[in-house]
């Protein structure tokens, strides 16, 4: 246990500069941008003492390496400043629309861990059928769709022409169906061939042989033996697919209108709320450090032999 | 002088006709490549493929659905939709390709210079990587189109540099496995230049890892220059981007979903095309390969837990 303890606290530590990277990174980007921010919110007639006065307001006429050292205290206290369009504090603006992001990624996220693994599970006990082959072919085709593209088909499909669901918004649970089957689409697929590869390759090994020469049940050997070791495989992934829903969700967000942080992201951008951006940017980050973080030690706690 | 030639043709000609050989019993594979290159001539002589001209607006004609003198019909201008998605074509594979280049390029110096001199170099390059990687590919390429411009050049760096990470590490581990041979050990010992063995004995020898990869990672980058075009943060209208032409379909879904079907199935085809022929190409030029899960261009199999190493294949 004493050994755990020490992985967490040294994968803790091991965090903190990539989040100070990335926030360096962002914070240079938006440095160099040709426009300047206050201009853009002053409008076009103004004074110079307006500028002046929106420039102390937002810490800009400050040197730049204090602006740094503020910038970087600012990432650890969560605080990302003022929002050039709203006035309202950038982190409670992020945290009045993240959990709807939460929600529609663990929504997509059940959607593709249930449908990928019996996809993946029928693919590899029919393993060289056509079965088999069609599916791989399905998951390959299914993933190389755009998540805007699938989204608006299926808006077209089940809003427009059937009516049966609505095309966007939030307030019901039946809001949530059509963008979290849009988001859901990369992992699914990603999913259903990890299961059936690492499954072909469980069965393959000496335990699963033993068993069957046993003679136990063949459900027994599937669930027990096989399935419960691959599923190891697809938790490993499941932290990048944090990412890849992160990612798609500044898409499905924007193709449904849905009040999460990607749509927040992209009115930010459209608005030139520059300070928003920067603080969404990193905020998505630091979650998707945060949460590989967690899949890490969850797999060594699961794991044991996993020595990193 | 000529003796090199002829060794090198002698080891180069088999594995090209084992290639050829296999494009053509593979029928799923052929039928792809025949896609991907009728994709690609169609934007290079958009000129004289093109029946009309993709901006020339005809209000009289707008929203039309498919015909005999508009084969893909109108959009809300009255232009010809089959020209600009021809049109559109350039912008699309040819900014794909572009970024798929920068980040090969980002990829062979950084890759191959951290996996052939290691130590501390190596290291810092790492933790720098680690760093790209920390974002999610697209939130990267929209916030570095955001802060640097979406003019086409600015598009390229940006969807260039966030694919770069992917590219650099699959090249600096293949360079590790490389450099350690004993006959790059010997190349060493007879004097020649860390270039000269770069260039002439580690790169020839990665690219069997090097091509399936950008093949793959082309799929990626057309989704990524699409979404940011049809996020409104790409290519802009009135320019024919297909992301963009699905971003001015959206208003009129209701009623004209012809708007909607082809430009995205165009993007639909040609990701799965460059993903399919990417995939064939691993197989066949990387058979030692472990098994890799990459569907949209990123090994998700190189970021498993291999013995010794951590999900990134970090040692």
């Amino acid at each position: 246990m004493g050994s755990l303890t020490t992985y967490i606290i040294k994968r803790f530590l091991a965090a903190i500069p990539t989040i100070i990277g990335a926030a360096t990174l962002i914070f240079f980007l938006v440095r160099v941008l040709p426009g300047d921010p206050v201009h853009i919110l002053a409008g076009e007639q103004t004074t110079p003492e307006i500028v002046e006065r929106l420039r102390s307001e937002f810490g800009l006429d400050k040197p730049i390496y204090i602006q740094y050292l503020i910038y970087l205290k600012s990432i650890f206290t969560l605080d990302f400043g003022t929002s050039y369009r709203t006035y309202t504090p950038v982190i409670s603006e992020i945290l009045s629309r993240f959990p709807n992001t939460v929600i529609l990624a663990l929504s997509a996220m059940a959607i593709s861990i249930s449908l990928g693994v019996v996809l993946g599970i029928i693919m590899a006990l029919r393993a060289g059928t056509i079965l088999d082959k069609a599916l791989l072919i399905f998951t390959s085709i299914y993933v190389s769709i755009p998540v805007f593209w699938l989204g608006l088909i299926l808006i077209y499909v089940f809003a427009v022409q059937l009516k049966l669901l609505p095309a966007g918004g939030i307030g019901s649970p039946a809001h949530i169906v059509l963008p979290s089957i849009a988001l859901s689409h990369t992992p699914l697929s990603y999913i259903a061939r990890i299961t059936r590869t690492s499954m072909l390759e469980i069965m393959s090994q000496d335990h699963v042989r033993m068993a069957i020469a046993r003679g136990m049940p063949t459900r027994v050997i599937i669930f027990n033996h096989v399935l419960r070791n691959s599923l190891m495989n697809v938790i490993t992934v499941i932290g990048y697919f944090v990412g890849v829903l992160l990612g798609g969700a500044v898409v499905t967000e924007t193709v449904f209108a849905y009040p999460g942080i990607g749509r927040l992201l992209i009115e930010s951008i459209a608005a030139r709320d520059y300070i928003m951006v920067q603080g969404i940017v990193i905020f998505i980050t630091i979650i998707f450090i945060l949460v590989n973080l967690v899949v890490d030690i969850a797999y060594r706690i699961i794991d044991p032999r996993v020595r990193l | 002088m000529k003796k090199t030639k002829i060794g090198s043709y002698k080891i180069f000609f088999p594995r090209l006709q084992r290639i050829y050989r296999f494009i053509i019993e593979d029928r799923f594979l052929l039928a792809f490549l025949i896609l991907l290159v009728s994709m690609i001539v169609m934007s290079v002589f958009a000129d004289l493929i093109a029946p009309n001209d993709p901006y020339r607006i005809n209000l009289a004609e707008k929203l039309n659905p498919p015909s005999a003198d508009h084969i893909m019909g109108t959009d809300q201008l009255g232009r010809d939709l089959f020209s600009r998605i021809i049109y559109g074509g350039r912008y699309t594979l040819m900014l794909s390709a572009a970024s798929i280049a920068l980040a090969l390029l980002i990829g062979l110096v950084v890759g191959t210079v951290s996996g052939y001199y290691r130590g501390l170099l190596d290291l810092v390059v790492q933790r720098i990587i680690d760093i790209l990687m920390a974002f999610p590919t697209i939130v990267l390429a929209i916030a570095l189109a955001t802060f640097i411009g979406s003019k086409p050049e600015t598009l390229v760096v940006a969807v260039g540099i966030a694919e770069s990470p992917f590219m650099v590490r699959v090249i600096r581990s293949a360079v590790l496995g490389i450099s350690e041979m004993p006959y790059i050990e010997a190349v060493k010992l007879m004097g020649y230049s860390d270039l000269y063995v770069i260039v002439r004995h580690v790169i020839p020898n990665i690219v069997y890892v090097v091509i399936p990869q950008a093949t793959l990672q082309m799929g990626s980058a057309i989704l990524t220059i699409a979404a940011l075009g049809f996020l409104g943060i790409g290519i802009k209208p009135p320019t024919p981007e297909w992301g963009s032409m699905l971003n001015e379909a959206r208003t009129y879904l209701m009623d004209y979903p012809h708007l909607l079907v082809f430009p995205g199935l165009m993007i639909f085809l040609a990701v799965v095309s460059f993903n399919v022929i990417g995939e064939s190409l691993r197989i066949k030029l990387d058979p030692k390969a472990r098994v890799t899960y990459s569907i949209v261009g990123i090994r998700v199999g190189s970021i498993f837990r291999e013995p010794g190493g951590d999900r990134y294949g970090r040692q």
